[in-house]
């Protein structure tokens, strides 16, 4: 009796262990990422209009792409839904969350690993001490401060590599090195 | 309707005053913001005359600064019709040629500064060699010779000279070992030296007579060579000023050439005794001058303090602050009083001018950072008006040598002496040149209807316009000539007003005078580093200029009438490109202090041992004092640990004053001479780069959420590094100097600069202030 209880023990120990590790290591490498029930790469300007309804305002961002602004939480910084002009489709979303919560990068870091690349962002984010840490296989970037986690803005864009990321999305970001300070 | 540049910033400042009315109507008692019903209200109805008169629209309403709603409606007007309508304008800059040239023109006496300079190293070598000689040639020389070299090598040249009074002697002495050994010539040599013994003597009671007045007034922090500096300084303009004095005396060449370049020529220990004799009735009159100068200031001092000591108002303190400010502004109305006399003016129209200055002379103590009451001010004001200055001039017989005396006795000469590192670095200087400049523009515009002092103004501008135009061989004086031909003399003129005192070099009655004034000019009005707005491509030959004049005027063999000559030139170019490109922020009041009050720092913790700068330690802790009464601030600046504070070198290619650098590390420059509140600004500033990296209290979230990013962007205007101004609130990228970045962790910094230190000027930035209040008054995380 007493030998089977260990057995058990150990089988559950051991599950256990096997269990945790797993979960740990393994990341969804193809969740497809969505804002709002968008589909981004695959929902039209349509599809965006009926879910989410008419934007605050569009405009050209480049020659190709044509930015939806929509409310959020802030007046200074809606969400943006970027519909590429030749198939209409939607190719980038940045969903403004202006959170304050300390650490909360750690929690998609721990959902997708280590980012790929940390980049920065085409706009004064940057100077603000924000970071683009991108998950391209996820689809998904998240605009933060390293030092202390606080994330500013989520981007959902359709899964790729970090090559065809800084291709595709080169009119949004930027390289950024701290500059001197006086 | 477009507002020009000049309407925008005398809407600043104007706009200013009224903030400081709103402030000290909310706390009477807070001295930061005193209100004087009479003075201030004069200055601020002569604003209003000038949007009266000059600005279209017009303000509809009357000027009453007794109720209420006209401050309202003057601010309404001012921010409405005058700020919010301006349009920041392209810099109005010389043309490249012309910078050129006249950098060109300063490079040539940098090269002169910097052989005089290359003198210094060979000194500690010089004096080896003298100990070396004298112990080859006491044996040899009889014990009365060897005492008059030791009385001219102490007494005398150390007094001219201290630091090439050895090599001096020992040339003198190479001179005397060559003849040595022949009696006549010893006995020659000994004759010589006797008969000069009686005027080196006079000759260091003058100098003795100028140092101690020196010691007198500036301040404590000054140094000994400083003063021995400004004594000679004066002395040799004196002689310079003698030179061109109306009594036809004569300066010799070789006297001159030997009181200025002391440290070159070889002649005058040897020659000295022969020099002073040739001039001996000149010589005592200087001497005498200085004695009488040095009797009537004291007279002066005794006069006022009795003036004042009958106002049953003023006790303790305030009779105190009445006093100094009675003292500080004296300088500033004798020039002005002086001048107003020569030119014949009236009684009514030398008291107009006298009060003038005197609120020049205020603007300036309030730039120096002293915080005298209105009352004190007021005081010193009625004091002085009775004072009869024509009495003093007439007894004294030269009011040049006792402005020369007066003017000397400013602190600034210190700094204008001692380093050459401080005309790069302070910051709040623009601020008030821009003021003092507009102040100026601003008398000539609403009294040019007559009176005496346009007409003085008009007068020094045309002699400096004499020297301009009649210098064709200089692009510099050729543009600035052809500005004022080209109808921008106004602009022209505010520089010059600000160096009126050079101005009159071109006037040998007022030779001393000139020298001096030139001298009394504030290293600030040099300081271009501060010019915002003008661009990368000007800024340094600006500075260098400003280097340039300031290495010139640190060195006794620089000194000379084509250096002050150029001076009002220099003010009046440097002016120009300000009140063409640059704009204005509000004036800061702050305190004095005579040593390191005890008290908590906060976090701050100060590597004593790096500075080399004792008042800048001091200003800098009473700075950290300051901040750590901010409670909430300090306690969620000081969650992250201490803050070290050290001095450092300048680094290459970095701008300001001070720098942050991870984790939390602030390095301050070597050289950088704040007064209090520039030194509370500084510190204020780096210490919100510490509060902001890391971002631990999200100001970064906050500042973007408030919509202080974005293309609607503006920053705050007393940061100076913005290439392109505050409005568009970029600076340089290091890794790209073509493409400017964003600057808004700067901006960020200087949100909470000003909210500590410069209130008044936040107040008007909503969303700014809104970040500020977060951060100051919630302890807590956001």
């Amino acid at each position: 009796m007493k030998t089977k209880i260990i057995a058990i023990l150990v089988v559950v120990s051991l599950a256990s262990l096997v269990y945790l590790f797993f979960r740990t290591r393994s990341h969804p490498t193809s969740i497809s990422p969505s804002f709002k029930n968008l589909q981004v790469g695959t929902d039209t300007k349509n599809d965006v209009l009926s879910k989410m309804g008419s934007p605050l305002s569009s405009s050209l961002s480049s020659s190709d792409r044509e930015k939806l602004d929509y409310s959020s939480q802030n007046q200074y910084w809606p969400h943006q839904v970027y519909i590429q002009t030749q198939n209409q489709k939607a190719t980038l979303v940045k969903e403004r969350l202006l959170h304050t919560v300390l650490g909360e990068l750690k929690n998609y870091i721990d959902k997708y690993g280590p980012p790929e690349a940390v980049l920065a962002s085409n706009d004064d984010l940057p100077a603000l001490g924000f970071r683009l840490h991108v998950f391209t296989a996820a689809g998904v970037a998240i605009n933060a401060n390293p030092d202390t986690g606080v994330v500013f803005e989520i981007w959902y864009f359709p899964p790729m590599t970090l090559a065809k990321f800084q291709t595709q999305y080169t009119s949004e970001i930027t390289t950024w090195t701290q500059p001197q300070t006086f | 309707m477009t507002i020009d540049l000049a309407a925008y910033r005398f809407a600043v400042i104007t706009r200013d005053i009224i903030y400081r009315w709103e402030r000290h109507q909310e706390n009477p008692s807070d001295l930061r913001f005193s209100w004087d019903q009479q003075l201030d209200s004069q200055s601020l109805e002569t604003f209003f005359n000038y949007f009266k008169s000059q600005v279209t629209p017009h303000p509809d309403f009357n000027f009453n600064p007794t109720q209420p709603e006209f401050f309202q409606s003057f601010k309404d007007f001012l921010q409405g019709e005058v700020i919010d309508n301006y349009n920041e304008v392209v810099a109005n800059l010389p043309p490249a040629d012309v910078m050129a040239a006249f950098d060109n023109e300063l490079a040539r006496r940098t090269t002169e500064v910097s052989a005089a300079e290359k003198i210094q190293p060979t000194l500690a070598q010089a004096r080896v060699e003298l100990f070396k000689r004298l112990d080859g040639l006491v044996s040899q020389l009889d014990s009365k010779t060897t005492e008059l070299l030791t009385t001219v090598s102490i007494e005398a040249l150390g007094k001219l000279d201290p630091q090439t009074a050895l090599q001096q002697t020992a040339q003198t002495i190479s001179e005397v070992s060559k003849t040595v050994g022949q009696a006549a010539s010893t006995e020659t040599l000994v004759t010589i030296l006797e008969s000069a013994a009686p005027y080196l003597q006079q000759t260091s009671e003058a100098f003795t007579a100028v140092a101690k007045t020196i010691e007198d007034r500036l301040e404590g922090s000054a140094t000994q060579p400083a003063k021995d500096r400004a004594a000679r300084l004066v002395t040799t303009a004196a002689f310079l000023g003698e030179k061109h004095a109306p009594t036809g005396l004569a300066v010799t060449p070789q006297l001159e050439a030997g009181l200025i370049t002391a440290t070159q020529s070889p002649h005058l220990a040897s020659q000295v005794g022969q020099l002073l004799a040739d001039n001996q009735l000149q010589f005592n009159q200087l001497i005498g001058q200085f004695h009488r100068a040095s009797a009537q200031e004291k007279l002066f001092d005794q006069k006022i303090l009795k003036e004042l000591s009958l106002n049953p108002n003023l006790t303790g303190e305030a009779l105190n602050q009445s006093f100094q400010i009675a003292r500080y502004v004296t300088p500033f109305v004798m020039v002005g009083h002086s001048l107003a006399q020569e030119k014949g003016a009236s009684s009514a129209e030398v008291r107009k001018i006298d009060e003038f200055m005197a609120r020049i002379g205020y603007f300036d103590a309030l730039e120096k950072g002293y915080n005298i009451r209105a009352s004190a001010r007021a005081a010193a004001q009625q004091a002085l008006q009775k004072f009869d200055f024509a009495s003093m001039f007439n007894s004294m017989g030269n009011v040049q040598t006792f402005y020369a005396l007066r003017g000397t006795s400013s602190a600034r000469l210190q700094a204008f002496l001692t380093d050459i590192q401080s005309l790069e670095t302070s910051q709040f200087n623009l601020q008030t040149i821009t003021a003092r400049a507009g102040d100026l523009s601003l008398s000539l515009t609403t009294t040019s209807g007559g009176g005496t002092l346009p007409t003085t103004l008009k007068e020094m501008g045309q002699q400096v316009s004499q020297v301009i135009i009649t210098n064709p061989a200089h692009s510099t004086l050729v543009w600035l000539g052809s500005q004022i031909r080209g109808g921008k003399w106004k602009n022209v003129l505010a520089g010059i007003g600000m160096g009126s005192m050079a101005s009159f070099i071109v006037n040998p009655v007022t030779g001393v005078a000139a020298g001096i004034g030139a001298l009394f000019i504030p290293t600030h009005y040099l300081t271009i580093e501060s010019t915002l707005g003008t661009g990368r491509k000007v800024r340094p030959a600006l500075a260098k200029v400003g280097r340039t004049f300031l290495a010139v005027a640190g060195s006794v063999t620089g000194v000379s009438f084509g250096f002050f000559l150029l001076i009002p030139i220099l003010v009046a170019l440097i002016l120009f490109i300000i009140n063409n490109s640059a704009y204005i922020v509000p004036q800061a009041v702050g305190t004095i202090s005579d040593g390191i009050v005890p008290g908590d720092t906060g976090c701050f913790e100060f590597n004593t041992a790096s500075f080399t700068n004792p008042s800048l330690l001091q200003n800098l802790i009473r700075a950290a004092q300051t901040i750590s009464t901010y409670t909430c601030y300090n306690q969620k600046l000081c969650s992250g640990g201490k803050i070290t504070v050290r001095e450092i070198p300048k680094p290459v290619g970095w701008y300001g004053f001070a720098r942050f650098s991870r984790p939390r590390l602030i390095e301050v420059y070597k050289g950088y001479q704040p007064n209090p509140q520039e030194a509370l600004y500084t510190l204020a500033h780096e210490s919100g780069h510490v509060f902001t990296v890391p971002d631990t209290y999200s100001v970064g979230t906050q500042y973007a959420s408030l919509g202080l990013s974005g293309s609607d962007r503006t920053c705050l205007p007393t940061y100076q590094f913005y290439i392109n101004g505050p409005a568009d609130c970029r600076i340089i990228n290091p890794n790209n100097p073509d493409q400017p970045i964003t600057g808004q962790f700067e901006d960020e910094a200087e949100t909470i600069a000003d909210y500590i230190s410069n209130l008044s000027l936040l107040s008007n930035y909503s969303n700014h202030l809104q970040l500020a209040k977060s951060i100051f008054e919630s302890c807590g995380f956001p």
